[in-house]
């Protein structure tokens, strides 16, 4: 979505009082026509509990900013499932909460239960975090992604964070900052100097589900000519194929976005492939049906309780969706690099015949690191 | 000389005794426990809280903007009230501006949120068979989550069979997800009814199977291959699902070591068969 579509889309802009000095606040007053916008102190009739079907399609047209209360700097909640999964040492910065695109299969639908998108308005504090941490570990190679709980570039043309952020790594170039998108939005910070640590990636899917399932995002084609426009501007990018959804045609269809991405791009500027198979929380099938019907590839899928409480395919079909990208990039050239994202050790033993801290090119990303303030408290 | 009756903790006046026919049933909610039959009703400024059969009544004259007492005093009527009697409350409410309807549903351990009130509307919509059921059963609002996705679906024919072949509470709550869903996939009514001499476990088996048809015919075809391998002379194998792994469960009987060895070096060549299998297949 550009500016004009943004503007457009949110029906409602809540700021709290607490924001009124912050450079975004003052940005969305000048953006947004006065008859959006409300100054708050929290937000208006906020109940406990889990949001309606209704209430989560709502939350994504208002926009609510605050500063944040809390530790922004944290692990990927995958890490804390080490018993079952084989994870990556990912750390998260979560910026805001909710998206303004509409996926079927979105986490956030069983995982958010505030009835506005949150934005919040104290990036400094933030930075100030990141600073605290890599002064104490500039050499270390933690990798920071701000896309866990909201499209990291979706609103980017409404806050310009990027530009922040992208010019703040520069001092930390062993760090790694990923943003994480749906959108085509990067043309507000291609100018930026950076230090080559700054990797723009997509979650990517085959056309057809991207078409059917991932409602208001770019298109296919769309996200390839971003990322095409931040490899000429010298940012490694990244593609996260996830989630792999089973459906008619798979194969063909998952052969033409791997065939597409390997015409458009070199192994050698893309800094890493992911790769997750569908899964959710039990609970969340019920809001999905509930939003999108049984039409859908995703609330139509064969899913069972796997090991760690999600719905999960098949394992038997999990591993063939793997093994046919894995080999289907491999095959090709085998200097891609590919991963699997929150997947079991028989995922990968199956796959790799190894664990990925035995994976050459892979070890690097699942090498232990030391612990952020915000897992040392209790 | 009259005796007269105390002031009690919700109101500042002794509470009048009343004959019923002065006063409001309108928000009979239809309890399941039947009232003491030794106690009057208890109503609040002439609105029976309780007690709807009784000849005479207990009214309290409390003020209407002082939720927290009446819903206190609501609360007091009643151990416990199931998510059908809630959902029947709640309509009832809408009649009733000043009765504090989402206190109330928070004083008997719910959560007033709008999933609650959307599904008890839902509920509301069923059978009264299927209601009493969802009583006896103690039915969740989250068990009913598919109801507020079945829209205008025609469930009839699954609220008559779930009732025929009297499903216990988790046979209920997985058959109506898969009414529901199927329902919405699109599936013939007669292909999802229950079918004659059908029990409620083949009933749920077949309404899996059409839920699951791709998993089930893998499941169906490894099963097939499997029962073809060599397994060891007296050891029972089977497939079988584990959520989302399905493979081999072996029961072997050792009585001495030596069947163990036996059971060992059988098992041994099926392991490569395995083996030889998976490296055709990658």
């Amino acid at each position: 979505m550009n500016l004009s579509a943004l503007i457009d889309h949110f029906e409602k802009i809540y700021l709290d009082e607490s924001s009124r000095n912050s450079e975004l606040a003052q940005r969305l007053t000048e953006i947004f026509p006065s008859e959006k916008i409300s100054w708050v102190k929290g937000l208006p009739s906020q109940d406990s509990g889990p949001l309606s079907a209704k209430q989560f399609g709502q939350s994504k047209k208002q926009l609510y900013v605050k500063p944040f209360e809390g530790h922004f700097f944290k692990r990927c909640p995958g890490s804390t499932q080490k018993k079952v999964l084989t994870c990556c040492n990912y750390y998260v910065l979560n910026l805001g909460q909710q998206c303004n695109m509409n996926c079927s299969y979105c986490y956030l639908q069983s995982y958010l239960n505030t009835p506005a998108m949150l934005m919040y308005s104290n990036i400094d504090q933030a930075l100030q975090e990141l600073e605290e941490m890599a002064a104490a570990h500039p050499d270390l190679p933690y990798r920071v992604g701000t896309g866990e709980v909201i499209d990291s570039l979706s609103l980017d043309p409404l806050t310009l964070y990027s530009r922040k952020l992208i010019s703040f790594f520069r001092r930390y170039p062993k760090w790694t900052l990923e943003f994480k998108t749906k959108s085509d939005c990067v043309d507000q910070f291609l100018d930026c100097e950076h230090a080559g640590n700054v990797v723009v990636s997509w979650s990517i899917n085959a056309p057809q589900v991207i078409d059917k399932e991932e409602h208001g995002t770019a298109s296919f084609e769309q996200r390839l000519a971003a990322a095409k426009k931040c490899v000429d501007r010298g940012f490694p990018i990244a593609f996260h194929i996830d989630p792999l959804i089973y459906h008619p045609g798979w194969k063909q269809n998952y052969q033409t976005m791997m065939t597409r991405i390997q015409e458009s791009f070199r192994p050698e500027q893309v800094h890493v492939l992911s790769v997750g198979a569908l899964r959710f929380q039990p609970e969340q099938r019920h809001m999905m049906r509930e939003r999108f019907g049984m039409d859908s590839w995703v609330t139509s899928a064969e899913m069972f309780p796997s090991e760690g409480g999600k719905w999960r395919y098949d394992q038997g079909l999990r591993q063939e969706m793997f093994d046919f990208i894995i080999q289907g990039f491999k095959s090709v050239d085998p200097r891609w690099r590919i991963f699997m994202c929150m997947e079991t050790p028989e995922s990968w033993i199956s796959a790799y015949d190894k664990t990925p801290n035995q994976v050459p090119e892979l070890k690097e990303l699942f090498r232990p690191l030391p612990r952020v303030p915000s897992e040392l408290q209790v | 000389m009259v005796a007269k009756l105390p002031m009690t903790q919700w109101s500042s006046t002794p509470p009048k005794i009343e004959v019923i026919s002065q006063c409001d049933k309108s928000l009979d909610f239809n309890p399941l426990h039947p009232w003491p039959q030794g106690l009057p009703a208890v109503a609040v400024n002439r609105v029976i809280f309780g007690g709807f059969s009784q000849n005479f009544v207990f009214d309290h004259h409390i003020d209407g903007r002082e939720a927290e007492k009446i819903a206190s005093l609501f609360r007091s009527l009643y151990f416990e009230l199931s998510f059908v009697e809630m959902a029947r409350l709640v309509d009832k409410a809408t009649a009733h501006v000043w009765f504090p309807i989402s206190l109330v549903v928070q004083k008997f351990g719910w959560q007033p949120t709008e999933i609650f009130f959307s599904t008890a509307t839902a509920l509301l919509k069923t059978p009264t068979g299927f209601q009493n059921w969802c009583a006896e059963k103690k039915m969740h609002p989250q068990d009913l989550s598919p109801l507020l996705s079945a829209g205008d679906l025609d469930l009839k024919w699954f609220y008559r069979d779930l009732l025929t072949l009297k499903l216990s509470k988790s046979q209920g709550t997985r058959a109506l997800e898969l009414a529901v869903e199927l329902s919405l996939m699109g599936n013939d009514v007669k292909t999802l009814e229950a079918q004659d001499n059908e029990s409620s476990a083949e009933w749920l088996e077949r309404l899996t199977l059409l839920r699951y048809p791709e998993t089930s015919q893998r499941d169906a075809d490894q099963e097939s291959w499997m029962t073809t391998l060599p397994w060891p002379g007296t050891s029972q194998a089977r497939w079988t699902r584990q959520g989302d792994r399905a493979g081999v469960e072996v029961k072997l009987f050792v009585s001495q070591p030596s069947d163990l060895k036996k059971y060992l070096q059988g098992l041994s060549r099926v392991q490569d068969l395995l083996e030889k299998d998976r490296g055709q297949k990658h």
